[in-house]
């Protein structure tokens, strides 16, 4: 990875010489017309097998939507052009550009990136998701590294001009990648939830979805939040903002009760934080039917309670039974917490 | 080398007075026009402006600046071959469906970038490549329209495939 730093200039060497084999055979025979759903599933087998292989996937999937970001209403024009253009190579006689060539590249380039905003239509969005418990690293064909949390789920639609990813359900943590191998250069990376849309600038954050609420949480750099027609905000590092219903601005709010990225780090971090909840953000690890009395959901706990093993949330219960003054019973499915 | 004492842009500036005007008179030679060959010139001159750090590898200027401005040349021919081409293509649309001139400027950088990518490999496995990915041509229906086997478009696909892959990108 070291020398390919040192030398950007094409990410594709990446892809080892093998794998770059089995990606190229594997594209010719998904596209030949003659691919059968047999062929599709081993593909996907093919994709999931190695980290790798994904990577691979992902760079060929940004190469070709150099192609399919062009307009449709244009494609064929532009086949049709460049073809007709070799006739003319071998016997054309240089002309006088209009514009210099300098001041050519800066104008067409906004413009082509104005044109291709306006009327390029969705590209097919590449999906990720994890089930309950689960959490997943992915590397983006861009450089961005991805990290779902458990149960959650995101389309990642990159075009020719811009990075979106859509966040439908739970918790994102993205760093985003220095998109070297962009045709126009560096592409605005944006997140969008139901409540808002931000725009990352160069930075490490999390997003997290909830039933009608998501809420920011800023590691590093700047982050730019929209929310309807308002003007942005921006977020800083350290910041934490929650945006609820679909037009109202976001608010800061202090995450002091709990770290919002230890999850990260395979951990949840609570200080002075109330019982029930402290339980309700470990049950989207776990699905736990619990149930209070005596008030004892109103304990007070602190301590760090890990992610990364079987069953997270009745683990960090049980743990809690030794310090705290509760006594936890089984009843009808559920966990009964009562005082001791 | 006086240019290992001075600093890159008096490097620079000593590089351009001394060979300045032979490539002009190269170009102009080769262009016919000493107005178009002033322009090549200066372009030649500011690719090393953008990256003065290769200053210092050049063994044989006049080699160097030559393959460099042979290089803009052929960017400039095929520049103006696919303007030509595109104007021709655009001469026959009724004037409701004519591009507007952003339009028509943004269409251009967009037939120069990808034709660049394609820079090295054979035309008709170029031609197989956009009419698979812009056409949306099947594979049977590219053999026909190019009068090629089957197998010969699969290894076509598969070319252009590597070869966009691994081609450096500026």
């Amino acid at each position: 990875m070291s020398t390919l730093n040192a030398r950007p200039i094409s990410t594709s060497a990446s892809i080892p010489p093998d794998i770059m084999d089995e990606l190229i055979a594997w594209s010719v025979k998904l596209n030949s017309g003659t691919a059968s759903d047999v062929d599709q599933q081993r593909f996907q087998e093919w994709r999931a097998f190695d980290p790798m292989h994904e990577h691979a996937w992902q760079t060929l999937h940004a190469m070709e939507q150099n192609f399919t970001a062009i307009p449709a209403h244009a494609r064929q024009l532009v086949a049709n052009t460049i073809t007709r253009a070799d006739a003319q190579t071998i016997t054309a006689k240089p002309r006088k550009p209009k514009l210099k060539a300098l001041a050519m590249t800066t104008v067409t380039l906004l413009t082509a990136a104005l044109l291709i905003n306006q009327v390029s239509p969705w590209q097919q969005p590449i999906h990720y998701a994890t089930h309950i418990g689960q959490r997943a690293t992915f590397q983006l064909a861009d450089g961005t590294q991805l990290m779902l949390n458990t149960n959650s789920s995101v389309d990642v639609r990159y075009t020719l001009l811009k990075r979106e990813i859509v966040l439908n359900h739970g918790e994102v943590y993205l760093i985003t990648g220095h998109d070297t191998d962009a045709l126009f250069g560096r592409r605005h990376f944006w997140v969008n939830t139901a409540q808002a849309k931000f725009e990352a600038i160069g930075t490490r954050f999390s997003v997290y979805q909830q039933a009608s609420t998501t809420q920011l949480h800023v590691a590093e750099g700047i982050v730019a939040m929209h929310v309807a027609q308002q003007p942005e905000i921006r977020a800083y590092a350290n910041d934490t903002y929650r945006m609820q219903g679909a037009s109202a601005l976001p608010i800061k709010t202090e995450s002091s009760h709990s770290d919002p990225m230890a999850w990260v780090d395979g951990v949840i971090i609570a200080k002075q934080m109330r019982l029930e909840h402290l339980m309700t953000e470990l049950s989207r690890y776990q699905t736990l039917p619990l149930s209070y009395e005596d008030n004892t959901g109103n304990l007070v706990v602190s301590g760090v309670f890990q992610l990364n093993r079987n069953d997270p949330a009745e683990h960090a219960l049980q743990t809690l039974g030794h310090t705290l003054p509760i006594r936890i019973t089984r009843q009808h499915g559920q966990l009964l917490i009562r005082k001791k | 080398m006086p240019a290992a004492d001075a600093t890159p842009q008096q490097a620079l500036r000593t590089f351009y007075h001394t060979h300045h005007a032979w490539l002009v008179n190269w170009l102009k030679r080769r262009l016919g026009c000493v107005h178009h060959a002033n322009d090549l010139a200066h372009d030649t001159f500011l690719k090393l402006v953008a990256k003065p750090s290769t200053l210092t590898h050049i063994q044989e200027p006049r080699a160097f600046l030559s393959t460099v401005a042979h290089g803009l040349m052929v960017d400039q021919f095929r520049k103006s071959a696919l303007e030509q081409a595109y104007l021709d293509a655009i001469r026959h649309l009724p004037v409701s469906l004519a591009p507007s001139p952003e339009e028509h400027l943004a269409m251009l950088e967009i037939l120069l970038q990808i034709d660049l990518l394609f820079r090295g490999l054979k035309p008709n496995v170029r031609n197989a490549f956009l009419l698979s990915k812009l056409e949306g041509l099947t594979y049977p229906e590219i053999a026909m329209r190019l009068g090629i086997s089957l197998r010969t478009v699969e290894t076509y696909m598969a070319e252009a495939l590597r070869h966009l892959l691994t081609v450096p990108r500026a």
